[in-house]
């Protein structure tokens, strides 16, 4: 884990309409985010120890600045260049929402991505975030009490089953009535057999073309092409 | 404007008082309006304050365990905005001339629940009582126009600036587009009159509108800026220059 200072902030940072702009979007998304966090301490005490950390995403297409700066137990979102960051990702607009997305960081180098400075502070900070886990009951229960949560979480958990089971049945009827019913699609095996025999054709007629190829040049000069 | 004090006279609005008196006249304008002084920023901004006042927090560049003074922090706006990002190992300094002000701000921040790291002060801008190079930034929003000496405020402001530190300075300005001026200027002549209605004292608030008339432009604030030794000094206009952000450095290496 190395960290390298990165350079000084570039001279003109934005135009003050955008950052107002995105000063207000942050601040709403930033709020967003802190409510978030007050919900699970644990991610709190655990953020705490990047406390002063700061990692910035810079995304080159369209033009956009995120700092993200952890002060102790919340975080805080600012477009200011004269921050000083202590990692940034660098990037067009697809490839850090793939990043987001993604658990391969193998491919980051092929999408554009550059990332400088202390990488170890990007890893430490994604799995806090990975492992938020708020307590939604808690939090219910504390607004409407213990009862109607049990109530609620029950009702919620068996509407879930009842989804998931009525979804289960419903593709298995589809599946039978397409293949068996109405023979409207093959099945696995013929499929499998017909790319087995297509795959075997395509190697005779190679085999094919390679002995008429052979036997051409063989007899090219007892006759004439 | 700088040399001021030497003609012994200086603004107050439109008006021409003694340099004496200036910091008084101005007291009694707050010592009035402390209490409702929030909502009249609601009115007269139209609510667009709060995100301005965001947008300076961002410029300030804080980070934990850093030092911030609030100078005419008032009813404390920015030292709750503050507060947070600097954390328990930071320390914001709230100072304001204005005793009533200081009060406002003080219980204001008590009932929110913030104390730990916010500390209040009764301090002159012009005169700071703190030990030269101690904050990593000053902020100074809506203050600059009251003070009588401008320039002495900056220069003491510099002063208190930690080297690698920098002072963002909030206010009034002079709109860039003339059609926006207009429209400014008859907006603002409704001022006082909101004023009267809501904390019973008009007066102060056209002070307040003459004052801002009275205030340096941004290229002029920004040379006295530089005057005061700050460097790569630059503004930001905000609302098409209604207001400026002016954003100073002292650099570390002198």
């Amino acid at each position: 884990m190395s960290v390298t200072k990165l350079p000084a902030a570039s001279p003109r940072p934005f135009t003050t309409v955008n950052s107002i702009f995105y000063s207000t979007i942050y601040s709403v998304i930033e709020t967003g985010l802190n409510q978030t966090l007050s919900l699970d301490p644990g991610t709190r005490k655990q953020m705490e120890s990047l406390s002063g950390k700061c990692i910035r995403i810079h995304c080159q297409s369209p033009r956009l600045l995120l700092n993200i700066l952890v002060c102790e137990q919340h975080l805080s979102l600012s477009a200011n260049e004269a921050l000083q960051a202590d990692v940034s990702i660098k990037g067009n607009a697809s490839a850090l929402m793939k990043l987001l997305v993604t658990k391969n960081t193998a491919k980051l180098r092929q999408d554009g991505i550059v990332i400088s400075g202390d990488v170890g502070l990007l890893g430490k900070f994604q799995a806090i975030l990975q492992n938020l886990d708020i307590d939604w009951e808690y939090q219910l229960s504390k607004l409407i009490g213990d009862i109607p949560t049990q109530f609620a979480h029950d009702s919620i958990h068996s509407a879930g089953r009842f989804a998931k089971k009525t979804r289960h049945n419903l593709e298995e009827d589809i599946d039978n009535y397409l293949h068996e019913e109405a023979r409207l699609f093959p099945f696995e095996t013929e499929l499998k057999e017909f790319y087995q025999s297509v795959d075997a054709l395509r190697l005779r007629v190679d085999r094919l073309k390679a002995r008429t190829g052979k036997l051409q040049s063989t007899f090219a000069d007892v006759i004439p092409a | 404007m700088n040399n001021d004090s030497q003609e012994k006279t200086t603004h107050f609005g439109y008006r021409q008082v003694a340099v004496e008196e200036k910091a008084d006249l101005v007291g009694e304008v707050f010592h009035s309006v402390a209490k409702k002084y929030d909502l009249m920023n609601d009115v007269m901004s139209l609510g667009t304050h709060r995100i301005i006042k965001r947008f300076t927090v961002e410029l300030s560049a804080l980070r934990p365990g850093m030092k911030v003074l609030d100078l005419a922090g008032g009813t404390g706006d920015f030292s709750l905005l503050f507060s947070p990002l600097v954390g328990s190992q930071g320390q914001v300094v709230l100072a304001d001339i204005n005793e009533s002000m200081v009060r406002v701000g003080r219980d204001r921040i008590i009932d929110k629940g913030k104390s730990g790291n916010i500390s209040y002060t009764l301090a002159n801008a012009e005169q700071l009582p703190f030990t030269a190079n101690t904050f990593d930034c000053i902020c100074i929003a809506y203050g600059l126009r009251n003070v009588t000496d401008k320039q002495a405020a900056l220069n003491s402001m510099f002063e208190m600036t930690a080297p690698g530190g920098r002072v963002l300075i909030l206010e009034f300005s002079k709109p860039v587009n003339p059609l926006l001026g207009k429209a400014y200027d008859v907006y603002s002549t409704l001022w006082p009159k909101a004023g009267q209605l809501i904390t019973g004292d008009g007066e102060s608030y056209q002070y307040l509108v003459e004052s801002i008339r009275m205030h340096p432009d941004q290229e002029t604030l920004k040379q006295m800026m530089q005057e005061a030794g700050f460097e790569n000094c630059e503004y930001h206009n905000v609302m098409g220059g209604i207001c400026a952000i002016h954003v100073g450095h002292k650099v570390a290496s002198r």
